[in-house]
């Protein structure tokens, strides 16, 4: 044998391996991307023909529903979480700014615990049914909710809004924040979870059977409040913050309330919804609500030019709002505040509109 | 964690891709052991085992099962090197004491005491004791019985002490059967372990399948299931009698396609690692009678019960009332193994009795070419077949009666006596002044469905198409059919039925 062939051997057994190897792993991904072709083909398909009903979380549902039949008759929609639900009054909204000449119809889109980027899916899915021009979009400012509220947790709330942009969004911001790699990747991996239970229709096919098998099977939906505004606190009882926890509010707000910009993904955001909701003719106001946490979000100006941001975190500016009598809890106005926010709030939209002016 | 959590998915693809990436059969081996612990501590520990926050209780549990483990393997080896008998038989009594030990403190003392005081009370002598909280380690029964079953065997000299620990504690933890079974025989999985696995030798294909099918059993037919059935067997006075005839073959089939739709995952799981576990269901609700019934329904515990109680006891061997005897024995500590509650006692004892009344229908004098002829015949083996699935749906009455929530009191007979009363036809008295409700008769369509689709499985119509197929082909339908299953999984998982026990 020539010593040439002795000592090309073991070079084409080594390449004739290694080509083995390859092409077994090439084969391990052709079947991978068949399968993943054929779920989430499959998934996508059997949602368009089957047309799957929405998922049915609360207020969430009544709430699109009934912006989906009537939301041309409202111009000005506000948006945020439970500062937004529980301290506007679209109906004295309306009359405050019929009063300062800018007449509107407002609608209180605020869902308890509703941060970035649910609040930008529900906005983007309210606006998509949408014919006639906006006039404002009243948003709170807030960062992205990367984990879930523990009540969140396992349920439809967390689910509904996580497509592929808002699951992108979580993602970046998970990876943005200066936490520990265990925090980030069990929270990575809750959110890829979550992403593929809405992306693969998980469990939706029942929904869609009871549907079709009783016509009134899903429960009676959740009243929208006396006017039919959003805002659901017209006509419950008065509540006033308790003494335990105003003696814990107290200590609370002494110490220092720091202003941060946030992550890059939070401010992304912002930016989008401004821009759908300009594409749809309106004006976005973004606003911090007077009791936010202790760190809190704020646009930066820097990539939000122009836009409008009203503080109302400033008990030296508003004190009323940190007043004993005007508290529902630590966290929230009762109505009697709420009243008190949403006069201001108006006040501070007609004196930007006279400073444009 | 369950498998049908999305956890476990990413735990068992974790295992699998490790496993088949190491070469040496000893590494294999103990990956698949510390797999194993991670995936039993899991269950004590919750998701987040590193978080910080102080041990929940039985956190101690995965030692309680490495401490039976040490056990058996020192036994096993007395055991071998015992030449007396006399010595041999004490190491197995000391075995069989730690381990039943085990088994009755954990399940069955509060039972005893409980009893004790009820009988105490019957006669007039009431007592109080403080409740003991004793936590239940998932998959007790499983294990023990598992560990007993290689002491056993090496006692009876059927198979050499394993001298190898390795084998042992994976053979006994290997974590898709640890919990919920089958229950494996150390005569059948040892040999595996000493063989390394070869990728080329796994049913990829038939694993998946598997996999798939037992999903669909579980997350799908026994969750969807669940909530009516727990409606009504919570609250059955308020319930029409119709509603039991609806709800009781509805929990025949929830318990069956809970029990077996595990087992079908935990071999698929064991498939994919390259080892080989026993069927432990086929097609219980086709049996022709109550005898056949125990060959196919939870078939690892019934051979193991045949193996080593039964035959223990004398088995057929002795007079026909001795041979009873033994039946009997054998069914009450079978329904006592599933949980220490009077009426697992008596779904025992229920199954016991029909098993006698069986073998002595089958003993009756007579031609044997008759006897031979009527079973054959159509009507015949229809009718024993519908009547052999309505005495065990009775029986099933018993079993899930009990709230294993609540301490055991005579409310869980009343309860099981009331839906008998109302699924035999009966009647029921209803509470007055309530409105009784009614569940839904369509459900029992939904029933006649699933038991049509459940027929033309046993007819073997789904079994081997799919093999025709090529790769890409079977991986993209794969992937449709998992798109079309999981829009039925329900939104929150039910713990399987079979990890209380």
């Amino acid at each position: 044998m020539p010593a040439s062939d002795l000592q090309s051997e073991p070079a084409q057994s080594i390449a004739s391996a290694l080509a083995h190897r390859v092409s077994r792993l090439l084969r391990v991904l052709l079947l991978i991307t068949c399968f993943c072709l054929g779920l989430f083909g499959g998934s996508a398909l059997i949602e368009r023909q089957l047309q799957l009903p929405m998922l049915p979380v609360p207020l969430v549902k009544e709430k699109i529903e009934w912006l989906a039949q009537h939301g041309d008759q409202y111009d000005t929609l506000f948006i945020g979480t439970s500062r937004t639900l529980e301290h506007i009054q679209p109906a004295l909204f309306d009359q405050l700014m019929a009063q300062a000449g800018m007449p509107t119809h407002s609608f209180n889109l605020g869902i308890l615990g509703m941060r970035p980027p649910e609040d930008s899916y529900l906005l983007e899915t309210v606006l998509a049914k949408r014919r006639v021009p906006l006039k404002l979009v009243i948003v709170e400012a807030n960062t992205i909710n990367a984990e879930n509220e523990a009540d969140a947790l396992g349920t439809l709330r967390e689910v509904y809004w996580r497509d592929t942009s808002r699951f992108w969004v979580v993602t970046r911001s998970i990876l943005e924040r200066k936490r520990k790699t265990l925090w980030k990747t069990e929270v990575l991996i809750h959110n890829l979870n979550v992403y593929l239970r809405k992306t693969l229709s998980v469990g939706r096919g029942i929904e869609w059977l009871t549907g079709h098998l009783e016509k009134n099977a899903s429960p009676p939906p959740q009243s929208l409040g006396k006017y039919s505004d959003g805002y659901l606190s017209y006509d419950t009882p008065l509540r006033t913050i308790k003494d335990e926890e105003w003696r814990v509010f107290q200590t609370k707000f002494k110490r220092n309330i720091q202003l941060v910009f946030n992550d890059g993904a939070s401010q992304q955001e912002l930016s989008k919804k401004r821009l759908w909701v300009e594409a749809h003719g309106g004006k976005m106001i973004a606003f911090t609500p007077p009791i936010a946490g202790i760190n809190h979000f704020i646009p930066d100006p820097r990539l939000h030019p122009g836009l409008p941001w009203l503080n109302f975190f400033q008990p030296s500016k508003y004190p009323v709002f940190f007043q004993k009598e005007n508290l529902a809890d630590s966290g929230h106005l009762n109505q009697q505040g709420a009243e008190f926010f949403t006069r201001r709030l108006v006040e501070e939209i007609v004196a930007l509109e006279h400073k444009k002016n | 964690m369950l498998f049908v959590e999305a956890r476990f998915f990413y735990f068992f693809l974790l295992v699998f891709i490790v496993h088949w990436s190491l070469s040496g059969h000893t590494a294999r081996k103990l990956w698949l052991l510390v797999s194993s612990y991670y995936f039993y501590a899991a269950f004590f520990l919750g998701p987040e085992p590193f978080s910080g926050k102080p041990l929940p209780p039985g956190w101690w549990f995965p030692f309680l099962l490495a401490a039976s483990t040490c056990m058996d393997y020192i036994v096993g080896l007395r055991l071998e090197d015992a030449r007396e008998q006399r010595v041999r038989k004490l190491w197995m009594t000391a075995s069989i004491c730690a381990n039943i030990g085990v088994l009755v403190y954990f399940k069955y003392v509060g039972f005893f005491i409980e009893s004790a005081l009820a009988f105490t009370a019957w006669i007039g002598f009431p007592a109080s004791y403080h409740t003991l909280k004793i936590i239940l380690p998932v998959g007790v029964s499983f294990y023990t019985f598992q560990s007993m079953s290689y002491t056993l065997e090496v006692y009876r000299r059927h198979r050499p002490a394993e001298r190898n620990f390795l084998n042992l504690a994976t053979f006994i933890c290997f974590f898709p059967q640890l919990v919920a079974g089958p229950i494996v025989r150390a005569m059948v999985f040892l040999p595996q372990l000493a063989v390394p696995r070869r990728w080329a030798n796994v049913d990829v294909r038939g694993a998946l399948v598997l996999f798939m099918s037992g999903f669909v059993k579980k997350a799908c037919i026994s969750d969807g299931i669940a909530p009516f059935v727990d409606q009504y067997f919570s609250a059955p006075t308020q319930f029409t009698s119709l509603s039991a005839v609806i709800a009781v073959p509805l929990y025949a089939v929830q318990i069956y396609c809970d029990f077996s739709g595990y087992t079908d995952m935990a071999r698929a799981c064991a498939k994919l690692l390259g080892y080989e576990l026993m069927l432990n269901f086929d097609f219980p609700y086709f049996s022709r009678s109550v005898t056949e019934f125990w060959q196919r329904w939870h078939i690892s515990l019934s051979t193991w019960l045949r193996d080593y109680l039964y035959i223990s006891l004398g088995g057929n061997r002795g007079s026909r009332i001795f041979v009873y005897r033994n039946l009997f024995l054998t069914m009450l500590l079978g329904g006592l193994w599933h949980g220490s509650r009077w009426t697992f006692v008596l779904w025992g004892v229920l199954h016991g009795m029909a098993l006698i009344i069986h073998r002595a229908w089958k003993q009756r004098p007579g031609n044997l070419l008759k006897q031979q002829a009527l079973e054959e015949n159509t009507v015949w083996r229809l009718l024993s077949t519908a009547f052999t699935f309505y005495f065990v749906c009775i029986c099933w009455i018993f079993f899930r009666s009990a709230d294993l929530t609540k301490p055991m009191s005579g409310e869980d007979f009343t309860r099981a006596l009331y839906i008998l009363r109302a699924f035999v036809g009966l009647g029921v008295t209803p509470v007055t002044g309530v409105p009784l409700q009614s569940l839904d008769p369509r459900l029992f369509e939904l029933f006649i469905g699933l038991a049509l689709i459940h027929w033309c499985n046993f007819k073997g119509l789904f079994s081997t198409w799919w093999r025709k197929w090529s790769d890409p082909v079977f991986a993209t339908a794969y992937g449709l059919c998992v798109a079309g299953i999981v829009l039925f999984i329900p939104i929150k998982y039910v713990p399987f039925i079979y990890f209380q026990f």
